[in-house]
């Protein structure tokens, strides 16, 4: 099967067009404009998983594709490129949007008008063209489309406590951007090129002192994207603010894009790295899951414990990286595949958990634990709280759902190298998100119900129910067939894995010169 | 067929909460239908797997992961099967009139159908991992029968602790047998057990992990005390999860790795010792309580106390004592059980202080009462006399093979907890249905008699159990010896009598009883000197401290990670940046890795323009006022510019003044209508820290410019642009052929930007003017971020 590359730009201009042209609906006081504009949206959003799903096909056979933007060849223009890992995250980026979509009309509020769809758009854009970036520079370019996107959505509607999270959300992640330009502008000056596959080759070139500044620059700016420990500030302060359709959208979507960063420029630019800083890395991963857990079980609020868990979570697929830096290739490409196969479940169960939470906030208007204003939805609405379970012990692993098997690849995979410190860490923080599922769900389904339901909520009516609760039975029935069917998922995890490794690939589909030719020739005057 | 059993609870799990059958009064006996039929397809089993033809089928699942589906009967599991599913049409039966009309009953058979395929999968599973998923499947749906009735505060606790004791070391069991897995080379639970594996390298850590996950879920000291807690479930579910079948998960599992694993010495003294101490301290216990179901709880802790102890041994007497307890202890205590929960829906209590003359008032019920009852004391003939006389043989042969006072001490241990058996036995049938007083509580009433229908499932249950010591000559050889082989690891001959003659285990039994007698007779002081026991003694107690230290621990980390002011988070990553920059320079060869130029340093004017710049950027930090620092954040944008201007490049000299121009009168429009606000002095610790962070950050900014600036270490692509720009690009000016051509797809990028960023601006602008009437959290419960 050969595919043309032109395919490879949808995923970033469908959702950027689309946005635009919707911007031209934009009525704030109408609700028609957000009736225009979220057709847009859905039409824009099947599209791009549809493209989406045929780069994974194309892709998960053992083919790279690479777009040198503006027919400029590597390494002077842009390279575009897709391997197995960009199309599993594009086509999970995907779906996490189309059913976000519904969610969204099922239960916003006014901020629907008020450009919501389009920014949705832009985030998609920015996290799409995130994942395909194969330069330096443009993933930064990427990275601060997404950052602005979200930056708006986080504070759209303009409430205070999403100012003041917005604001240590913006700054905090500005700080890591600047270190992250500051990391491209050094790979410019040091050795020539912002091209990826080139500076893979060039690298080696550099003193030591230099690859260490350059590995350490990149590892701090994708870490703090990413919420890892000790830089993950900007998420439990902002997460619970938005609307909690906003949040969903983000903890499916943000810290993945700084996951990816880490597993791409670690695989392909410090190979060596990867091995010497394992136990770095396996620290990282252990402290952030921990710490994550710890302030999930602090926090008071469903969103906050919700926030805190994106954390923790991220942190196993840190470990999967970590696990990728054995010295042994059979167990690297099993703890890169494992990494992977926890990415995949994590995308599909962190977003169905935050969409029901937020569902089952909206219910009493209330996410607080402490005052008891949840409670008792159990006998009032049952099919809420059978989604909510499965998608709470989802996340802590309860089998058949994809928490069990993705958790237990990584276990396997912790043991056999010998890392038993983390692969113990990574148990007790599974034990202790058990406590905090378990708390949730007793705080907001059982106990004594004590508040009305409120009276708007998006579950009183039969369309709302429908809206708001089908795209979450429908991730969770993924995350249950990714359980019950692992073996093509990890599969396909492992083929990603390897493609990933195999730097020589990579480079070799890039095909970045070091030749510089006049290439006017006589032609042109 | 295994598979399909286990289909068919699937589908009656997800078809029966819809039907909702709390509307009929037949649903208890169609509810029984399914595992009836499976328990009568495994009897059509039991000669086949007698005979040493296991039942064998395998899926393939997840290979790379060593996920299959393969599912084993043998001996043991069609055993195990059997109770399961039997026992399960009598819940099953019992169930809905336990529950009649009570609309959440579709719900709880649900659950019901849900944890017996999860049981008997975890009793049919050859492949570690799968046995793994089963166990906590149990594990989840005990859960959630016992948080059943949820809006009572001790069953979310009761159900809390547990699925926290449970599922917590489940996890530490997944990592024993993932270690055990790896290390054999397979997960397959049939070639584990094919050879002796205690000369593996990681046999002491994954016994260990695996004793964990065993000995909680069978509920052995110290992890005990979640079993009577969670008789806050509804009574069926006390009677089928937490005694007849999924309490002996951890017995089942260790029964099933005995050939595998039991050939140590750790293995026998962490059993002999767990077990034995979990035995006496159940049986004790029990005597201190007055709730019909705590009773009985604390009897099955002491019961399966005695099965774990029994499985340290490698005799034939023990794999026999084994088989003969669990069957006998399924036998009497679930129609016990079940008989609580008729007692406690007539009278509405089941505490025994209440009952006075129950006796002639539900005589029924105390008939089968006393049947059952008896069989638990160990009174002969029945068969729970048989349980323990296998019991005390085991420890008899053990006390004189091994000739240690410790051997003769576990002969004394057991013969203790069995003289509490018959106490509490008594105790229990005499308060419930003999006493005539209420000892000063208002007496119980009956609401109304128990139908028949409800008494026939622990009828049927303790007429099998009564009869069974009579015919088991007939049976043992096909119900009792396959499962003890498959325990040994080698075959195994049961042969049971009641009668034996008058060795001394039976003139130990004698006096057990005897003993017991006169310990009920004495019941009060006993009780109240248990009841003067310390708090800190009891499980419950110290669970709950290390639940709320935990707590306490994670919210004194979160304060101290999450807790500072921006200003303190942004240093923290700014202050990594700088230790990485630190360790990078420790590898640093300053005289080969720096390539400045050092010849060509700056001149006078860079010099001067820098001096000012930083003068400027200390103005505007230090100023007072506003407009102050607004002017001089220009001044820093127009020296920058003048570094453009220096290097030849007049177009982004231009652009960039045309920007600070705009900043300039932008900032000062904006901040025209904001009023101005006096800030406190800030602490001299953030002072000071603030100083270090920025000179820190400072450092790194130098030191990245000094390591960029140099020659780079492989050629730059920058002249391709200059040569290529007018040929191949039609543009003189090759800042913006890169800007527009080249890499024309950041500049896309950077375009989106600003137009989100307006949209941004705009939406905030909007959104207040507007007054927008959004959802929103109560202002009480917002939280400091």
């Amino acid at each position: 099967m050969t595919l043309s590359p032109n395919w490879l730009a949808a995923p970033i201009v469908i959702p950027m067009l689309t946005a635009a042209l919707s911007l031209a609906f934009t009525r704030w006081n109408r609700r028609t404009a957000a009736k225009r504009q979220r057709n847009l949206a859905a039409i824009a959003i099947g599209l791009n998983l549809l493209v989406a799903l045929l780069l994974l096909v194309y892709t998960l056979s053992g083919n790279r594709l690479v777009l040198q933007m503006g027919g400029w060849a590597a390494p002077f223009g842009i390279t575009v490129i897709a391997d197995g890992l960009t199309a599993i995250l594009l086509t999970l980026t995907g779906l996490v949007a189309a059913a976000m979509l519904p969610f969204a009309v099922g239960t916003l509020d006014q901020r629907e008008r008020m450009s919501f769809y389009p920014l949705m758009l832009f985030l998609l854009m920015g996290v799409n063209g995130a994942y395909l970036a194969g330069d330096l520079f443009n993933l930064y370019v990427f990275f601060e489309v997404l950052l602005m996107s979200s930056f708006v959505l986080l504070t759209l509607g303009g409430q205070a406590g999403q100012i003041n999270g917005g604001i240590r959300y913006v700054v905090l992640n500005l700080v890591a951007s600047v270190l992250f330009l500051a990391a491209a502008g050094l790979a410019y000056g040091a050795l020539g090129t912002l091209n990826m596959a080139h500076l893979a080759l060039r690298i080696p070139q550099a003193p030591v002192a230099v690859q260490t500044l350059l590995a350490g620059l990149l590892l701090i700016a994708f870490s703090s994207k990413a919420a890892l420990f000790p830089l993950f500030f900007w998420l439990p302060s902002s997460y619970h603010t938005p609307h909690p359709v906003v949040t969903a959208f983000f903890g499916g979507l943000l810290t993945k894009v700084g996951i990816y960063a880490l597993f791409r420029t670690f695989t392909l630019l410090f190979p060596l790295y990867l091995v010497e800083w394992q136990s770095l890395l396996l620290t990282i991963a252990g402290l952030t899951m921990l710490t994550g857990v710890l302030g999930a079980l602090a926090a008071n609020t469903m969103r906050r414990v919700l926030s805190f868990q994106i954390i923790s979570q991220v942190g196993y697929m840190v470990m999967g990286l970590g696990l990728a830096g054995s010295s042994d290739a059979t167990l690297a490409s099993f703890g890169m595949a494992a990494g992977i196969f926890y990415l995949i479940h994590h995308m599909v169960v962190e977003v169905a958990l935050l969409m029901v939470g937020g569902a089952t906030e909206l219910e009493v208007m209330s996410g607080s634990l402490l005052q008891r204003r949840l409670g008792g939805l159990m006998g009032r609405r049952p099919a809420l709280a059978v989604i909510f379970f499965v998608a709470a012990f989802a996340l802590a692993g309860m089998p058949p759902t994809s928490g069990f098997v993705s958790k237990l690849s990584l276990l396997q995979s912790a043991l056999q190298n010998g890392n038993y410190v983390i692969a113990g860490v990574s148990l007790l923080v599974g034990a202790l998100t058990l406590v905090s599922m378990a708390r949730l769900w007793q705080h907001g389904f059982w106990g004594k119900a004590t508040e009305p339901i409120y009276p708007t909520a998006p579950l009183s009516s039969v369309s709302g129910r429908w809206l708001t609760l089908t795209p979450i039975a429908a991730l969770l029935t993924l995350s249950l067939t990714i359980g019950l069917y692992s073996a093509p998922f990890f599969r396909w995890s492992s083929t990603a894995a390897q493609q990933v490794l195999d730097r020589e690939g990579y480079i070799q589909a890039v095909a970045p010169t070091d030749e510089i030719h006049f290439m006017g020739g006589e032609a042109h005057d | 067929m295994l598979l399909t059993c286990l289909a068919l609870l699937a589908i009656a799990s997800v078809a029966i909460w819809p039907l909702r059958p709390h509307r009929y009064s037949f649903a208890g006996w169609l509810a029984a239908l399914p595992p009836a039929f499976i328990t009568l397809w495994l009897i059509t089993q039991i000669n086949g797997v007698a005979a040493g033809q296991p039942l064998v089928e395998t899926y393939a699942w997840a290979a790379d992961l060593g996920l299959e589906l393969s599912l084993r009967l043998d001996g043991l599991a069609l055993f195990f099967g059997l109770i399961i599913a039997g026992i399960g049409a009598a819940v099953a039966l019992y169930t809905a009139y336990y529950l009649e009309d009570d609309a959440r009953q579709g719900y709880f058979y649900t659950l019901l159908y849900l944890f017996m395929a999860s049981m008997l999968g975890l009793v049919w599973a050859d492949n570690l991992l799968l046995l793994f998923i089963f166990w906590e499947g149990t594990s989840f749906t005990s859960y959630l029968m016992v948080g059943y009735y949820y809006e009572d505060d001790a069953a979310q606790e009761g159900a809390r602790r547990a699925l926290l004791v449970t599922g917590m070391s489940g996890l530490a069991m997944l990592a024993g047998l993932v270690l055990l897995g790896q290390a054999v080379g397979s997960y397959s639970v049939s070639q584990i057990i094919a050879a002796p594996r205690a000369d593996l390298p990681i046999y002491e850590a994954a016994l260990i992990l695996i004793l964990l996950g065993s000995f909680a879920k069978s509920a052995q000291f110290p992890f005990h005390f979640w079993l009577p807690g969670a008789m806050a479930a509804p009574t069926p579910a006390s009677a089928y999860l937490h005694s007849a079948t999924m309490v002996k998960a951890g017995i089942y599992l260790l029964a099933r790795l005995h050939p595998a694993l039991s050939d140590s010495a750790l293995w026998f003294w962490a059993l002999l010792l767990v077990g034995g101490i979990t035995f006496l301290l159940g049986a004790v216990s029990a005597l201190r309580y007055y709730d019909l179901k705590q009773i009985l709880a604390y009897a099955t802790v002491s019961q399966l106390g005695a099965l774990v102890m029994l499985l340290a041994f490698h005799t034939t007497e023990a794999y026999i004592a084994v088989v003969v307890g669990i069957l006998a202890h399924a036998l009497y205590k679930g129609p016990l059980f079940m008989l609580a929960g008729v007692v406690d829906h007539a009278t509405e209590t089941r505490d025994v202080r209440h009952f006075a003359g129950l006796g002639r008032m539900l005589p029924a019920v105390a008939v089968i009462t006393t049947l059952a009852a008896f069989s638990m004391a160990g009174f002969p003939p029945f068969f729970g006399f048989l349980a323990k006389e296998t019991l005390l043989e085991t420890l008899f042969h053990h006390a004189a093979e091994t000739g240690s006072l410790l051997g003769w001490g576990f002969v004394g241990l057991a013969a203790l907890a069995g003289i509490c058996f018959v106490a509490y036995t008594l105790y229990l049938l005499y308060e419930a249905f003999v006493s005539r007083e209420s000892s000063g509580f208002e007496p119980a009433v009956v609401h109304h008699a128990p139908s028949w229908g409800f008494l026939t499932a622990p009828l049927l249950l303790t007429l099998i159990g009564t009869l069974f010591p009579f015919v088991v000559g007939l049976v043992e050889k096909l119900v009792l010896s396959p499962p003890a082989t498959a325990i040994a690891g080698s075959a195994v001959d049961v042969h049971l009598a009641l009668w034996h003659g008058f060795t001394p285990v039976f003139m130990t039994s004698l006096v057990v009883i005897g003993a017991g007698i006169l310990l009920f007779l004495a019941r009060n002081p006993v009780r109240s000197l248990l009841e003067s026991t310390p708090p800190w003694l009891n499980g419950v107690y110290q669970f709950n401290r290390l639940y709320k230290g935990m707590f306490a621990l994670a919210t004194w980390t979160t304060r101290q990670i999450q807790g500072g002011t921006l200003a303190s988070q942004a240093s923290v990553v700014l202050g990594v940046a700088v230790l990485m920059l630190l360790y990078a320079l420790s590898q640093l060869h300053w005289a080969t890795d720096l390539r400045i130029d050092w010849g060509n340093l700056p001149h006078w004017p860079e010099l001067t323009t820098a001096t000012l710049a930083i003068i400027a950027a200390f103005v505007t930090v230090r100023t007072e006022t506003r407009l102050n620092a607004i002017i001089s954040i220009g001044v820093v944008g127009v020296t920058m510019t003048l570094f453009f201007v220096f290097y030849a490049a007049p177009d982004l000299a231009l652009t960039q003044l045309l920007i600070e121009v705009l900043t300039v009168v932008l900032l000062i429009l904006v901040f025209h209508k904001v009023p101005p606000v006096v800030r406190p002095p800030l602490p001299q610790s953030v002072w000071i820290r603030n100083l270090v962070v920025s000179c820190a950050v400072g450092f790194l900014g130098f030191m990245l410019v000094l390591i960029s600036a140099g020659a780079p270490y492989a050629p730059s692509i920058s002249p391709f642009f200059s040569l290529n720009s007018v040929p191949l690009a039609h543009g003189g000016n090759i800042v913006n052929v890169i800007l527009v051509d080249f890499r024309g797809f950041d500049t896309l990028g950077e375009i989106t930007v600003l137009a989100i960023a307006a949209l941004g601006g705009y939406a905030l602008l909007r959104a207040s003017r507007l007054r927008v009437t959004l959802h929103r959290g109560r202002p009480d419960e917002e939280e400091q971020g």
